[in-house]
């Protein structure tokens, strides 16, 4: 790591400890991390494009969604923070920190769960949030099967 | 009120009980734990049918305890802890609502393994007190009133069958499976048509199959898939003798020494019921059944119920084998969109190594990988130096949609039954409904293992054949938990076995047992078609005694 980013991570580290995570919006945070991982080009859309934060939210709130991967993506998005991660940074940066986080156990667990669910999200149907305007599906030149969903979760949603 | 018969479960043990009880005159009332889905409600949606439990049970709810060897000690871990889900399709109709309908009738010489095969250190193999002979005719009703269809071909199996062909005419098929048949007819190796429990011309309330390209996994929007809701239950719905129950799970069998007297079952407002019946017959699939027997302890029972023998749970099966797959780009089929043609079947089963010399072989059944896009984008995420992202992911998974398809071979091979493979109850781990869950102890042998990889080697020599990319085999010592079967095997003495021959309970006089679990073993095949067959078979046995 360049010496000048290890300084400016370093210091914006100590500026992170006197202030809570809690002043800091934790989904902001999840849906730059998820526009890191599915960055927008030419060819394809960005997480935000496909709608993936709306999606997460969305699912996150019905009782099939594993919990568990609600704390996870949480306790992720806060060491990742703690680290240093922040909205301002580079690209570069961005991917470096997550590379470097994700070679711990719970960084590989938190980045391979964050990929998942943008990969859920692109790839539903937009009836969950996701997918907007079938831009995942376009994207991919992904057909999707028939008949599609007319509500989510089977035959009755309930939150 | 008291009916003639009270059947718990819906799948395919328990449809064609219903379907023949019924149209026989009787009163009959099934007791089904899930929801009950109409083909209008099923739709391909992978969120809600694949990746949550809306169609089965709540992990955090009802969970299963499995144990693995791991390092020399056998370790348990609740399902709500690892997330394998051993829970399949509860919903009327059972996992038949979900299966791909791979159809194969078991070979004469399965039905005693033992005699034709010996014996193998570390299993416990045992023949069936049934010959082949007294289920064919079973086998051909499954075709005409469950449905299946398919293309009769004599194989070197030659396994008799009493109708020329099947009901209904094969389904559409890629063209690489006729690429596949000029490979099979070079290296001289017997392979069918795949028989499907899929029809395909209208009948009754079922229209054919319109190829989706999402099959297997989902339930049909058609009717054409041949579940047992859609070919059994439905068509007697409106009868005034059968009462169809959903959302109501049969805890336990209240019993005297002799007889069941009650099924008690709780619905979904956690009120509990009591069914009074004359004969009780449990299709809830293999483990769920053990496990309800093994919670109907009494005093007269103090073992659990039909369990004098103290076998209920032991030896039970899933399959062995596993998988080869191979790729085709436009680097290696001439054609590349005519590779991509969605919905139609491969529909290819190499029956050529069924018997390997001296010992017993399996099939390899031959279809492209699932369409699921989330099941296979995520798979992209890992290379062979960790995780990927970023725009590298993105091309990967264009490219595994675009440029590539992937052929799979499935081998299957018999789950030898074994003495650390069963099902017991644990009262230290319990459901929401404060019931005992199934603990089961998953052991596959070693033999099973090394017949997979034969299997294996020889499918990779068709796919080289076929000129397919990236060969990789996985053979898996895991068990694939949607073919379920053994823990109530039937025999010939109450001493070795659960069941008699008719499938009732050796203990008692009016229990029957009817989904995978009165199997001893289980083939190479799947087995949802012999459980169909032996469940028409049983409800003509029933009726004599009704």
């Amino acid at each position: 790591m360049k010496r000048r980013v290890f300084i400016s991570l370093a210091l914006s580290s100590i500026l992170l400890n006197s202030k809570t995570l809690n002043s800091i919006n934790r989904w902001d945070i999840v849906e730059d991390i998820q526009n890191t991982l599915f960055p927008k080009s030419s060819k394809f859309p960005s997480a935000s494009d496909i709608g993936a934060i709306e999606y997460l939210k969305m699912v996150s709130r019905h009782n099939s969604f594993d919990k568990e991967d609600l704390n996870l993506i949480y306790s992720g998005v806060d060491r990742i923070i703690e680290l240093g991660y922040k909205k301002e940074l580079s690209k570069s940066i961005k991917n470096r920190l997550l590379k470097d986080f994700s070679k711990t156990n719970h960084g590989k667990k938190f980045t391979s769960t964050l990929i998942y669910y943008t990969i859920e999200a692109t790839f539903s149907s937009p009836i969950y949030g996701g997918n907007k305007d079938n831009k995942g599906y376009l994207a991919y030149n992904f057909v999707p099967g028939v008949l599609k969903p007319q509500k989510p979760f089977g035959k009755y949603y309930e939150v | 009120m008291k009916y003639d018969v009270c059947i718990v479960g819906s799948g395919a043990g328990a449809g064609p009980i219903a379907y023949e009880l019924v149209n026989s005159g009787f009163n009959v009332i099934v007791l089904e734990k899930g929801d009950y889905y109409k083909t209008s409600d099923f739709s391909k949606d992978e969120i809600a049918y694949c990746k949550r439990s809306i169609i089965t049970s709540n992990l955090r709810k009802e969970y299963h305890v499995i144990e693995q060897r791991i390092n020399n000690k056998w370790i348990s871990t609740p399902t709500y802890k690892s997330g394998w889900d051993f829970w399949n399709g509860n919903i009327v109709g059972g996992s038949t609502n979900l299966m791909s309908g791979m159809f194969h009738r078991l070979h004469p010489k399965d039905f005693k393994l033992l005699d034709n095969f010996g014996k193998i250190d570390g299993a416990d193999i045992a023949n069936w007190p049934i010959d082949y002979n007294e289920l064919e005719e079973y086998y051909t009703k499954v075709e005409e009133i469950v449905g299946v269809s398919g293309d009769y071909k004599k194989d070197k199996l030659s396994i008799p069958r009493s109708s020329a062909n099947f009901p209904f005419k094969a389904t559409k098929e890629h063209p690489i499976s006729k690429k596949i048949d000029a490979v099979a007819s070079e290296l001289n190796i017997d392979i069918i048509k795949t028989p499907r429990a899929i029809i395909t011309k209208d009948i009754k309330n079922r229209k054919p199959c319109y190829y989706s390209n999402f099959c297997g996994s989902y339930g049909c929007n058609s009717g054409a898939k041949s579940s047992s809701r859609v070919s059994l239950i439905e068509p007697i719905l409106h009868k005034e003798n059968f009462t169809l129950r959903y959302n109501s799970h049969a805890l336990f069998f209240k019993s005297n020494k002799k007889r069941v007297t009650e099924a008690v079952y709780i619905d979904k407002e956690l009120n509990t019921h009591k069914v009074e019946a004359k004969v009780f017959v449990l299709a809830s699939q293999a483990i769920e059944s053990c496990r309800l027997l093994l919670n109907s302890k009494s005093k007269e029972h103090p073992y659990g119920l039909a369990n004098s023998s103290k076998l209920v749970g032991r030896n039970i099966l899933f399959s062995s084998g596993g998988l080869v797959t191979g790729e085709f780009d436009r680097d290696n089929y001439n054609n590349i969109d005519e590779l991509f043609t969605k919905g139609y079947f491969v529909n290819r089963t190499i029956t050529e190594w069924y018997f390997l010399n001296r010992e017993k072989g399996g099939i390899v059944e031959m279809l492209f990988e699932h369409e699921n896009a989330i099941l296979r984008a995520n798979q992209e995420k890992w290379s062979s130096s960790g995780l990927v992202w970023g725009e590298e992911l993105q091309e990967r998974i264009y490219n595994r949609f675009n440029r590539k398809r992937v052929l799979n071979c499935e081998v299957f091979t018999d789950w030898l039954p074994n003495s650390n493979c069963f099902v017991t109850v644990d009262n230290r781990y319990r459901d929401i409904y404060n019931m005992p869950v199934a603990k089961v102890r998953v052991n596959s042998h070693l033999y099973s293992q090394k017949v997979a990889y034969k299997l294996a080697l020889k499918s990779k020599d068709v796919l080289n054949a076929l000129k397919a990319k990236n060969i990789k085999i996985n053979i898996s010592a895991y068990p694939p938990v949607n073919l379920q079967a053994g823990g109530c095997r039937f025999g010939f003495n109450a001493k070795d076995s659960v069941l008699d021959k008719n499938c009732k309970a050796w203990d008692l006089d009016n229990l029957y047992v009817t989904d995978g679990s009165f199997m001893p073993t289980g083939g190479s095949v799947p087995y949802t078609w012999s459980i169909y067959a032996n469940s028409f078979r049983v409800a003509d046995i029933i009726k004599k005694v009704l």
